[in-house]
């Protein structure tokens, strides 16, 4: 965000879909050329179907602050979505398509992605995590053996080995992308926290 | 002492924390949970330990898997792992315990878990419900057309109401189910995803004790009200009924035996059962089983009720009321139905040799308890305009037709025509009552108020 000027304006935009990028857009045919104004990277909380994004920056010159355009990418699918809003500081509500499995991922979720980065037994994930949490998160078996089939289900991870009942796992690019948007999100909140105290 | 027990089942089968909770506690009394049965659960006798117990529910098992799947293996392999073992199943219900004193519970992410018991909720469950639901309520419709277009007929008789009732008891059952999951999926998973936490179905038999006492009233109302013939073949067809579902169940665990594959063996015990029950059906109906022995028979269908001055199972009206002959040969036949709205009685008197040209005689009384039913009573009998397909194909069209009724000593009085043709079939509209009925002879003037003068007073 180097080159704009500070200042905050805290506008709420619902979107749709968990994010990795936000970016904000003036309305054209004012600011011809100028792409974007600013990224703003998973501003959370995302709770719901809402996501508090921050305009760090007032309008430019000439540009109605209500012109805006919001636009973000959703990084599953890698298509843009845009939303248009003509109402200042007002929380826009924009429901484009109804909220996908895993856009948010629990903490069960996301330690389960985790162990799978290299190829491993299913089975062996029950141990992994809570060596890796020093006892901290445990996954249950019933919840592993769930979570496992919806993972294959969303192609989340694939199958590499079938050995009579052991089986293994390895994430795929998609359950690559996810767990890395994951990671951006908590790393947005603890700067949130950072900034704060 | 003994060595195991039997309990009934006093959870739903979704209430995972009352049933985890009562095993714990069973088995700190020394019982140990052996089987789950379809009314019981089997316990064995154990020396008393605590032990925790979890209940999850498999989405693919099935009551007819003969044995577990290879995913249902692998998951008990999982669960293992983390010291649980299998104590029992039922269809997707799993039954786990463990000795460890804090063990990993088997379900530790909310959102999975109620998304897990939802799979489970409509794979059977609510499925099974809703068709219950569908097919009740299309027989209800053919029992409302029915009272409608004919309810001096269907509003006299008590198993056609009882009917009426248990299938709106039925339909009340079901849908209270399936709205009661479908309450608890939604507030369970809004507690889930945003408290973390995991609400339980829990056991609810309030709604289901009340209709099953509704039931028991109306079942002893039916009994009471009907004849001690009609009560005993009611007793005994539904005995009847309850041997061919047990037929089904034996096959069916035959059938698991055989390591039969689940869809096969639900598909084949259903359709067996189906075609049994049709069977036995269309049996009883159509008269070609008789519950009990003729003699039996005979005895029990003396009217004993006090709506219908009757004595001795004589009827009030005979041949022998009309004309002279020697009518020995001739069949009896008496039935009453009664409920709170109406009672109807028919009688038959008819040669039991088949010539057409012998004269017999049948009729049929209904006292109407309720005056202001009684236009709607007459009015629906003479709408009843019907048109009947004979087997080669012509049909023929019948009416009932006001006639002059002052040689029937009654005010109004009909007569049934077909396709403008007189039949020998009268309606006799009095205050109380209505009346049909049908000789075979064209009647005199001394004859039709014979007929007026008893069937109107009994």
């Amino acid at each position: 965000m180097d080159g704009f000027p500070s200042g905050q304006r805290e506008q709420t935009v619902n979107l749709p879909s968990q994010t990795s990028v936000v970016r904000i857009h003036p309305h054209p045919p004012l600011h011809a050329g100028m792409a974007e104004l600013a990224d703003a990277y998973g501003s959370g909380p995302y709770a719901g179907n809402s996501m508090q994004v921050q305009v760090l920056f007032p309008a430019p010159n000439g540009a109605s602050e209500s012109l805006l355009r919001f636009s973000f990418v959703d990084i599953l699918d890698n298509r843009e979505y845009t939303l248009n809003t003509d109402t200042r500081y007002s929380r826009i509500e924009e429901l484009l398509m109804p909220r996908e499995k895993f856009r948010t991922l629990t903490e069960q979720m996301f330690y389960v992605l985790l162990c799978l980065k290299d190829e491993c037994y299913g089975m062996d994930i029950l141990d992994k995590v809570p060596a890796m949490t020093n006892k901290r998160v445990n996954v249950g078996s019933g919840t592993l053996y769930n979570l496992l089939e919806q993972f294959l289900e969303a192609k989340m991870i694939e199958e590499t080995k079938v050995e009579g009942r052991r089986r293994s796992y390895i994430l795929t690019e998609k359950g690559r992308k996810r767990l890395e948007m994951e990671y951006h999100r908590i790393c947005a909140q603890a700067e949130d926290y950072r900034r704060l105290f | 002492m003994r060595n195991t027990k039997r309990v009934k089942i006093k959870f739903d089968f979704f209430d995972r924390a009352g049933i985890s909770a009562y095993l714990e506690e069973q088995a700190k009394d020394g019982w140990m949970l052996e089987k789950i049965g379809r009314y019981f659960w089997k316990f064995k006798s154990i020396e008393p330990v605590s032990l925790h117990f979890a209940v999850t529910y498999f989405p693919k098992a099935s009551g007819y898997d003969p044995e577990p799947s290879e995913e249902q293996a692998f998951f008990y392999e999982m669960c293992e792992h983390t010291g649980w073992k299998l104590a029992a199943t039922s269809a997707q219900m799993q039954i786990f315990y463990n000795e460890a004193e804090n063990p990993v519970p088997i379900e530790t992410d909310p959102c999975v878990d109620v998304e897990n018991i939802q799979k489970s909720i409509n794979k059977v469950y609510k499925p099974l419900n809703i068709l219950l639901v569908i097919l009740c309520a299309i027989q209800l419709k053919s029992s409302i057309t029915r009272i409608i277009s004919d309810p001096m007929t269907t509003l006299s008789n008590n198993a056609e109401l009882f009917l009426v009732f248990c299938y709106i008891l039925l339909i009340l059952l079901s849908l209270y189910e399936v709205i009661r999951y479908s309450i608890w999926y939604r507030k369970a998973k809004k507690a889930a995803e945003q408290k973390g936490d995991f609400l339980n179905p829990g056991t609810d038999k309030t709604f289901e004790r009340i209709i099953f006492l509704l039931f028991i009233l109306a079942l002893l109302y039916l009994l009471i009200s009907s004849g001690r013939k009609t009560t005993l073949i009611y007793g005994i067809s539904a005995l009847g009924f309850l041997a061919i579902r047990m037929l089904g169940r034996l096959l069916s665990k035959w059938l698991k035996h055989k390591k039969a594959a689940a869809a096969e063996n639900g598909i084949l015990t259903f359709v067996i059962m189906f075609v049994l029950l049709l069977a036995y059906d269309y049996l009883l109906i159509t008269d070609r089983i008789h519950i009990l022995p003729e003699d039996v028979e005979n005895k029990l269908s003396v009217y004993s009720g006090d709506t219908f001055a009757i004595e001795n199972g004589e009827l009030p009206l005979t041949m022998d009321d009309f004309t002279e002959g020697d009518f020995s040969d001739y069949t009896t036949t008496l039935s009453v139905n009664e409920t709170v709205f109406s009672a109807q009685m028919y009688c038959a008197h008819h040669s039991e040799d088949p010539e057409p040209d012998i004269p017999g005689l049948s009729y049929t009384v209904t006292k109407i308890k309720k005056p202001r039913l009684h236009d709607w009573y007459l009015e629906k009998t003479l709408d009843q305009t019907f048109k009947v397909r004979h087997r080669i194909s012509f049909s023929f069209h019948l009416e009932y037709i006001p006639i002059y009724s002052e040689p029937w000593g009654a005010e109004h009085v009909y007569r049934r025509y077909s396709d403008g043709h007189p039949l020998d079939t009268y309606l006799i509209d009095l205050e109380d009552r209505i009346i049909t009925i049908s000789p075979d002879w064209e009647l005199t003037t001394e004859q039709k108020q014979t007929i007026v003068s008893v069937l109107g007073s009994i």
